[in-house]
């Protein structure tokens, strides 16, 4: 069954590599949603069926973990699985980002990378 | 033996020039014709334990090699914003691990999003901050040039500030 995803950085390139990514990691991809920033990811969240979202952190109106914490502080879609792509290298934002339920990917990195993270979310979801 | 500013700022920059856009890191003679001159360059404020500003200045080749590579565009053309763009995310990442080197893995930091500035200066103090460490880097596509600027007084993880 195909997967709708958005993808939320302010950066044109890295939502192309993104989404490349995850069709080299064998996802079967159905709609794809891209925003520039938290605010509009949480807009096309309420207004779209996504089934999985990837956020940056820094990012300008409205950063990534802004966007995180309206999402499962019972904003629309509580439950939805989110994977974190960003440069952040801090382990106290690392940690915080996972005490959300959240997957972390480090920038730069790898169709395998993803594939892997992929796999994790399957297993956190089906027990 | 410990690494200095120079290399920890080298080290950082040609792994992920070769990891997110596959140019890498070559002796002066292999890095081919063409102008090495700088045309682009992108500057990029942090602020947390210390202060500073992070500077990329590339050539011709290398910005327009960086962003085919990153959009995996083998024959289409790359606009100027996305050669921008991927100027601007390249040195977002390099920022990003070069500062828990610097500064430990614990420290948190808010980084401003990168701007694009003029190319053809380097100059001794940038945002009132002196310049700590730069290092030109030779690469398969051309030359770059990485500037950071730290705060005096700054308490760091590696070498230190004059």
């Amino acid at each position: 069954m195909s997967v709708n995803v958005l993808v939320v950085d302010d950066s044109g390139v890295m939502r192309s590599m993104v989404i490349r990514s995850l069709q080299m990691a064998g996802m079967d991809i159905g709609e794809v949603y891209q925003a520039c920033n938290g605010q509009e990811g949480l807009d096309i969240l309420k207004a779209e069926d996504v089934d999985i979202a990837f956020i940056d952190i820094t990012m300008p109106v409205m950063d990534g973990m802004e966007m995180i914490e309206h999402i499962r502080r019972g904003g629309h879609k509580p439950d939805i699985p989110i994977v974190v792509i960003s440069t952040e290298g801090s382990t106290e934002r690392i940690d915080r980002i996972e005490d959300y339920g959240a997957k972390f990917i480090h920038k730069p990195f790898t169709p395998e990378k993803v594939r892997e993270t992929l796999r994790g979310l399957e297993e956190v979801r089906h027990g | 033996m410990a690494r200095t500013p120079e290399q920890q700022l080298v080290d950082v920059a040609a792994a992920t020039f070769e990891s997110l856009a596959f140019l890498v890191q070559v002796a002066e003679d292999e890095s081919g014709e063409g102008d090495l001159a700088p045309v682009c360059a992108a500057t990029l404020n942090f602020s947390g334990p210390f202060r500073g500003v992070l500077k990329l200045t590339v050539c011709e080749r290398v910005i327009t090699e960086l962003a085919g590579n990153m959009l995996a565009a083998e024959d289409e053309p790359v606009s100027d914003e996305q050669r921008t763009d991927a100027l601007k995310e390249l040195l977002n990442v390099i920022c990003g691990h070069l500062l828990p080197i610097l500064a430990g893995s614990k420290s948190v930091f808010h980084v401003d999003a990168p701007k694009l500035v003029d190319a053809y200066d380097i100059p001794e103090v940038l945002g009132g901050m002196p310049l700590w460490a730069r290092t030109d880097l030779l690469l398969d596509a051309g030359r770059a040039e990485l500037a950071l600027y730290i705060e005096e007084n700054a308490r760091l993880s590696v070498g230190s500030v004059a």
